[in-house]
């Protein structure tokens, strides 16, 4: 057997047959799904605090498509700025099993940028979820 | 009356308009067969008591609602079945003024001024804030322009609602009660502006109210009640 097919059989062995592996890759989805419904929540409870001023935003002409993006904008803030701060705190922890363990964990530059990309989208998801509240928004309420 | 009335064109008619609130035996008749046309730069009044049907009135003539029996024409623009989108246009030549301001608490006074231009205005970022400035001018609060609605009085902030709704370069402006939370004094000088600069323009003012102290100000007071215009008297 040569190394690169050890190095590989190992990897696989680690992460498909051993639990461990599992538990990983189900932390990461209950990770995704827990932020998504925070995301949501937290933009939906934004859009309902703020429906007179989409209302008032109708009442001067501005399209629906364009107060729904300022909902998946906001979400796409929500993941930029949030990111770092993840990784951040990602990196700390990476950094402390290493050193308690000395398991060989990297967090690799392709490990990052996939990261980033399901934060994206999750948080682009919740962000087009929570758009569908601005319907409530009637102008015509704004007449008393 | 005004000299610039074109009567061949006027900035709302309406004929045989009604309108319903609900379905079934809760069916309430809000409109009964309103029948009225408003000149360009004409000031009318609608008068009458709480709950005959204004701020409905004002809904449809603003195309914040759908026209359901009779025809509502809105500066040139048939509103019976009218697409969402057409009606888009057309509420952004139409101002809008509330009983309450509804400025928005996080922007200053020009900010909220700007919002209205974003919608309609192509012009860039300065030359908007420049306008802005001018209609805060011309409303009085050249000087309050970067304040905040919590920093300004309540006639202050109804002055600036105003100075949003004509921020669009509006043909025709929609006020629901703009003087209902300010004092008499207020009220009277706050639509006074309003007059002012919608006579030099000639902006169609159509203005529902039940205060006594600012209807003589308009062209034209229209009586109405339980949904129905009165004759004139
Ligand atoms: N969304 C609605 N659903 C059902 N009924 C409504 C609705 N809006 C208004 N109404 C009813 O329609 C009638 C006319 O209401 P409207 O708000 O047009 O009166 P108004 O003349 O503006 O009264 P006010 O002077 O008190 O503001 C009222 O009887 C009111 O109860
Ligand atoms: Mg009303």
């Amino acid at each position: 057997m040569t190394k690169s097919a050890f190095e590989s059989y190992e990897k696989v062995y680690w992460a498909k047959s051993k639990p461990i592996g599992f538990v990983f890759s189900f932390c990461s989805l209950m990770g995704l799904a827990v932020g998504a419904t925070m995301v949501y929540q937290l933009l939906h409870m934004d859009v309902t605090f703020h429906l007179p001023a989409y209302a008032l935003l109708m009442s001067i002409g501005y399209q629906r498509q364009r107060l729904e993006m300022i909902v998946f904008t906001e979400g796409l803030i929500l993941s930029c700025l949030g990111f770092p701060l993840a990784w951040l705190v990602g990196a700390f922890l990476c950094g402390l099993v290493v050193s308690y363990t000395s398991l060989p964990m990297i967090l690799s530059p392709q490990m990052v940028v996939t990261t980033f990309l399901l934060i994206l989208f999750m948080c682009s998801t919740s962000a087009m979820l929570a758009m569908g509240k601005i319907k409530d928004a009637d102008p015509a309420d704004l007449f008393q | 009356m005004n000299s610039v009335h074109d009567v061949a064109n006027p900035s709302v008619l309406a004929v045989g308009l009604n309108h319903f609130y609900g379905d079934g035996p809760e069916r309430m008749h809000v409109l009964k067969d309103i029948c009225f046309e408003v000149q360009p730069g004409e000031f009318v009044t609608l008068a009458g008591p709480s709950g005959c049907g204004k701020s409905t009135l004002l809904t449809l003539i603003g195309g914040l609602k759908s026209v359901q029996s009779g025809s509502l024409d809105v500066l040139g623009c048939s509103l019976k079945g009218c697409s969402p989108s057409l009606l888009n246009g057309l509420r952004t030549k139409i101002g809008m003024i509330f009983q309450s301001h509804h400025l928005m608490e996080f922007l200053t006074a020009n900010q909220n001024v700007q919002v209205a231009t974003e919608a309609v205005i192509d012009r860039s970022f300065r030359a908007r804030e420049l306008r802005c400035l001018e209609l805060l001018a011309s409303v009085g609060l050249k000087d309050r322009a970067n304040h905040y609605p919590s920093m300004l009085s309540g006639g202050q902030k109804q002055r600036v609602a105003f100075a949003r709704a004509l921020a669009c370069n509006p043909q025709l402006i929609v006020a629901d009660e703009p003087t209902a939370a300010l004092d008499a004094k207020t009220g009277r000088d706050v639509v006074a502006i309003l007059r002012s600069i919608a006579k030099e323009r000639s902006i169609s003012i159509v203005m529902a109210t039940h205060d006594p102290r600012v209807m003589d100000m308009a062209d034209r007071v229209i009586g109405i009640d339980d949904g129905r215009l009165l004759a004139p008297a």
